[in-house]
C-alpha cells in the first residue's frame, strides 16, 4: 500500500516537471535586458526600433534595426545579437512625434500585448531629432538616469508630466477621458530636456502645453509635491499642499464644472517688505487667470486630457458618456477659483499689511 | 534467604558464573566481613572492593535483605549494575551495594551549547547525578519522577519527569503508553528511544529538544514538556516540541522581555532567510529575472559574466562544498578545526570567484543563507532547515517564484500535518488550552 503509494507519488512527480519546461530558462547573463525603446518613423520601413542595452560599469549597448512592425524589427534585432533579448525590463518608451502625430494606438497595442513588457514602463514623445535623443549618452548608464528622469524618488518635478503604458491604454479606450505624454529631447547638459506636455486627443498628438502649464496641469490632477511657482517678479512660493474640490452640475446648454483649489503654500522667496497678504492675492489672481488660460487651451484641442469626463461620469448616462468627447465636452463651461493660504506664519496671521514681523509675533503673544 | 532448600550452593554458584564465563573482569572470591568468611561475586570494573569492605567493617551488619524470590536473572541483573553478591557459609545470600570505582564524569560546563548569562553547570553521564541536579534546580514536591527500564537482552534506565499539573495529562499519558508498550525495545541511541515513542521515521524537523543544560530543562518543564533522561546520555529530552521551538531559545528568558522579542524575530527572519535566500537566487537569476529592480539586475548579469555553468549546477556545488565545510569542522578536535576553516574560507571566498566557477553574488547569497542557519536555536532545528532549503533550490528551479513559494507553503502544510504525542506541531505553546483545535 505504501510503496504503491510511494510509486505513484514519484511518477506523478516526474511527469509533473516534464510539463515546466525549465530547460528553457536562460541565465541572467545571456539575456540583453533593455531598458529603453524608442520608436521612430524608419527611412524605409514603417517602423524604426532602438533599443538601449545597459552594460554595468561600461557604455550602453545600442541596437537598431527597421521592419513594418515592432515586433518583427525586435526579432530582426535578435537574431542579429549574441544574446536573448528580454524586454522584461524595459522602463521607458520613446515615441517619435511623427508616429504620435499618426496615432500611437498600435504602440501602446502592442506593448500591452506583448507578454514581456511590463505595463508600469512609462511613455514619453520625443519631440526633437529623434535618433540624435536616443543616441545621446551622458553618464555610463543612461538607461538608469533615464528612469530616474521620471522617478518620483529621483528626479521628478511637478513641472514634468508622467504617464505610464497602462494608463496610456486606459486613456486612449477610455470614453471620458484622454491623456497627456510628456515630451523630451536630448539635453546639454542633462540627459533629456523636458519640453512639455503633448495633448493626445484618443490616440493622437493635436497640441502641447509648456512646463508652466505642466505644474498646473499636475496641479489639477493632485501630483504637486514641491512644485514651485513664480508669482512675480522675485517672489515664489512653493506648494506644500493642494486640495481640488470639483462641483458638477448638468445645465440645458451642457455640462458645468466648478472647481475650487485650495493651495497650501510657504514662500520661498520675496522681496523686504512685501506681505504675505499681498502675496496671496497676487498669487490666488495669477493662478486664477493661468488655469483659465491653460483651460481654454486644452479645450479648444477638443480633447479632455484633464479628465474631466471621469468627474462627470457618475451622474451621466451611458449615452451621454458615449457622446462625451463628441459632443458634451467641447459644450463643457468650467470655472476655476484658486485660493492660496501661506504657511509661513502658522497662526500668527498678520491682519493689517502694515506691520512688521515682529510686531506680529508681540501681537500673538498676547493673544 | 535461605537458598539451600530447593537447590545447593554448588549449583547455585555454577548458574551465577555461568553466563560470565566470558567476562574476564568477572570476580569471585572468598573475604572477610568481621569474622565471618563470605563468597563475593562481583564485576571488578565496576566494584572497588577493597572500599566497599573497609564501609562494610566500620558500619555493622548493613547486608541488604532482598525479598523471597529472588530468582537467578535477578542476580546476574545485580551484578551487571555493578552490585555485590556475598554469600556466606550458611548459604545465606545478600546483595549489596558496592562502592563503584570513580568512573563517571564530574559536572563541567556544557560542551556542545554556550549559556550565555545562566547556569553553567551541564549534565553527566550518570542518571542520578542528573535527576539531583534537576531536583536541585527546581525545589518543587510536583515534580513527579518515574523511573523505568526498557530492553530485555540490554537494558537501559530511563527516567519520565514532569510538572504534575502543568504538563497536560494527554501528553503524560500519551508517552507512558509507549513506554509500557515497547518496554521490550531496546535503547541504545535516541533514534530507538524516538522509535519507542512512536515518531515519525522521516521528520523534516526535530520532534524531540535535546539540552545539556539543566536551566533550559527547568523551562521546558515548566511549559508543560515531559522530560525523558536516559542513563549514560549527558541530554535531557523535551517532549513533544511545537513550532516556536524552532526560534525560542529558553536562555532568552533571562533576558528584559524587549531583548528577548529582538533576538527571537531575528531568529524568525533567519529561518526565512536560510529557506529562500539560494531558491531565490535561482529565481532571480535564470527563472524571473524581472522580479529584480533594474539596476541590480546589471549589476547581478555583469556578475554572471563568464561564468560556464547554469545556476542551479553553480549552486549545488557551492552548496555542497559549504555542507562538506560544516560537516568536516563539526567534530574535528579543536586543534585542527582552524586550519579547516582557513582553507575552506580560501575556498568559498574570493579564489572560487576568480577563477570564474562561480559569481560574486552567488557567494554573497551562500554565506548570508548559510549564517541565517545558523542563527537558529538548536543544531538539530539547523540541520532540517539545512535539508529543506534544498526542496525550496529545486523547487524554484524547475517553477520559479511560484514553485518557491508552492515550496514554503509545502512546508507549511507538511509542519501544520505533523502531531507529536497528541499536540499539533503548529501549536505555539504545549499546555495551550485549545490543545486539539
Amino acid at each position: 500500500m505504501k510503496v504503491g503509494f510511494a510509486r505513484t507519488c514519484t511518477l506523478t512527480l516526474s511527469l509533473v516537471l516534464l510539463l515546466t519546461g525549465c530547460w528553457d530558462t536562460k541565465d541572467i547573463n545571456k539575456h540583453y535586458l533593455p531598458a529603453v525603446m524608442g520608436i521612430g518613423k524608419g527611412d524605409s520601413q514603417k517602423y524604426k526600433v532602438i533599443l538601449q542595452i545597459p552594460i554595468a560599469n561600461e557604455k550602453t549597448q545600442i541596437l537598431e534595426k527597421e521592419a513594418e512592425s515592432i515586433s518583427k524589427a525586435i526579432d530582426l534585432i535578435r537574431t542579429d545579437s549574441e544574446k536573448s533579448i528580454d524586454l522584461v525590463h524595459l522602463r521607458l518608451m520613446l515615441i517619435d512625434i511623427q508616429l504620435a502625430q499618426d496615432g500611437i494606438g498600435d504602440i501602446i497595442n502592442f506593448a500591452v500585448r506583448a507578454n514581456d513588457i511590463s505595463i508600469k514602463g512609462l511613455v514619453s514623445i520625443v519631440d526633437g531629432d529623434f535618433d540624435k535623443t536616443l543616441y545621446h549618452q551622458i553618464s555610463p548608464t543612461p538607461e538608469v538616469s533615464s528612469y530616474d528622469f521620471f522617478s518620483e524618488e529621483a528626479g521628478w518635478t511637478p513641472n514634468q508630466s508622467i504617464l505610464r503604458i497602462w494608463e496610456a491604454y486606459r486613456n486612449q479606450e477610455s470614453l471620458s477621458e484622454d491623456m497627456g505624454i510628456p515630451m523630451l529631447k536630448d539635453g546639454k547638459q542633462t540627459l533629456f530636456t523636458f519640453k512639455g506636455t503633448a495633448v493626445m486627443r484618443k490616440d493622437r498628438l493635436v497640441g502641447s502645453l509648456n512646463q508652466e502649464e505642466t505644474l498646473l496641469y499636475n496641479l489639477f490632477k493632485g501630483k504637486y509635491t514641491g512644485g514651485t511657482i513664480e508669482v512675480a517678479k522675485n517672489t515664489s512660493v512653493l506648494i506644500e499642499h493642494a486640495k481640488v474640490n470639483h462641483h458638477t452640475k448638468w445645465t440645458e446648454q451642457g455640462p458645468f464644472l466648478q472647481t475650487d483649489i485650495q493651495l497650501n503654500v510657504v514662500v520661498t522667496e520675496s522681496p523686504h517688505g512685501k506681505s504675505a497678504d499681498i502675496i496671496e492675492k497676487d498669487l490666488s489672481e495669477k493662478l486664477s487667470k493661468q488655469f483659465d488660460q491653460t483651460w481654454k487651451k486644452i479645450h479648444s484641442l477638443k480633447a479632455d486630457a484633464l479628465g474631466i469626463g471621469l468627474i462627470f461620469r457618475p451622474q451621466s448616462k451611458e449615452e451621454k458618456i458615449k457622446e462625451w468627447k463628441t459632443v458634451w465636452f467641447p459644450k463643457l463651461v468650467q470655472k476655476i477659483d484658486v485660493k492660496v493660504n501661506i504657511l509661513n506664519e502658522i497662526y500668527f496671521k498678520e491682519k493689517s499689511s502694515k506691520q512688521n514681523e515682529g510686531d506680529m509675533l508681540k501681537r500673538g503673544t498676547k493673544l | 534467604m535461605d537458598v539451600r532448600n530447593d537447590q545447593s550452593l554448588s549449583d547455585l554458584e555454577l548458574q551465577i558464573i555461568t553466563p560470565f564465563e566470558h567476562s574476564s573482569d568477572f570476580v569471585y572470591k572468598s573475604v572477610f566481613i568481621g569474622r565471618e568468611r563470605f563468597m563475593a561475586y562481583y564485576l571488578e570494573s565496576l566494584v572497588d572492593l577493597s572500599k566497599t569492605l573497609s564501609v562494610m567493617n566500620t558500619a555493622d551488619g548493613v547486608m541488604e535483605q532482598g525479598d523471597s524470590a529472588i530468582v537467578i536473572t535477578d542476580i546476574s541483573k545485580a551484578i551487571l549494575q555493578g552490585k555485590l553478591i556475598l554469600f556466606n557459609a550458611e548459604g545465606l545470600m545478600g546483595i549489596t551495594d558496592a562502592e563503584s570505582p570513580d568512573i563517571s564524569r564530574q559536572i563541567t560546563l556544557p560542551a556542545s551549547e554556550n549559556p550565555l548569562q545562566s547556569a553553567f553547570d551541564s549534565y553527566t553521564e550518570d542518571i542520578d547525578k542528573n535527576i539531583g541536579l534537576l531536583r536541585k534546580k527546581i525545589v518543587t514536591s510536583k515534580l513527579v519522577i518515574e523511573h523505568k527500564t526498557t530492553g530485555t537482552e540490554v537494558s537501559k534506565k530511563l527516567a519520565i519527569m514532569y510538572l504534575h499539573g502543568i504538563a497536560p495529562d494527554k501528553v503524560v499519558q500519551a508517552i507512558r503508553t509507549k513506554l509500557e508498550k515497547n518496554s521490550h525495545k531496546e535503547i541504545t541511541t535516541v533514534r530507538d528511544l524516538l522509535a519507542i515513542l512512536g515518531h515519525p521515521k522521516f521528520a523534516l524537523t526535530p520532534t524531540y529538544l535535546s539540552s545539556e543544560l539543566p536551566g533550559d530543562t527547568v523551562q521546558n518543564l515548566r511549559d508543560g514538556k515531559v522530560i525523558i533522561l536516559i542513563d549514560q546520555f549527558s541530554f535531557a529530552f523535551a517532549f513533544p516540541t511545537v513550532i516556536r521551538d524552532l526560534w525560542a531559545s529558553k536562555l532568552d528568558e533571562n533576558y528584559p522581555y524587549l531583548f528577548q522579542l529582538f533576538i527571537r524575530s531575528i531568529r524568525a527572519v533567519g529561518t526565512l532567510f536560510a529557506l529562500t535566500l539560494p531558491g531565490l537566487y535561482i529565481v532571480l537569476n535564470s527563472v524571473n529575472p524581472e522580479l529584480l529592480r533594474i539596476q541590480l539586475a546589471i549589476a547581478v548579469a555583469k556578475s554572471r559574466e563568464g561564468i560556464p555553468y547554469p545556476s542551479l549546477i553553480e549552486l549545488l556545488l557551492v552548496m555542497l562544498l559549504l555542507e562538506m565545510i560544516i560537516e568536516a569542522t563539526i567534530r574535528l578536535p579543536k586543534n585542527i578545526g582552524p586550519t579547516i576553516t582557513m582553507i575552506g574560507g580560501i575556498l568559498l571566498g574570493q579564489a572560487i570567484v576568480q577563477a570564474k566557477l562561480v559569481s560574486n553574488l552567488l557567494i554573497i547569497i551562500l554565506v548570508a543563507s548559510a549564517i541565517a542557519n545558523f542563527v537558529l536555536s538548536g543544531y538539530l532545528n539547523m540541520i532540517g532547515i539545512r535539508l529543506y532549503k534544498y526542496v525550496v533550490i529545486f523547487a524554484s528551479s524547475f517553477f520559479g517564484i511560484w514553485g518557491l513559494e508552492a515550496a514554503m507553503i509545502w512546508l507549511i502544510y507538511y509542519f501544520a500535518s505533523l502531531q507529536i504525542h497528541t499536540v499539533p506541531y503548529l501549536s505555539l505553546s504545549v499546555k495551550g488550552k485549545s490543545l486539539d483545535e
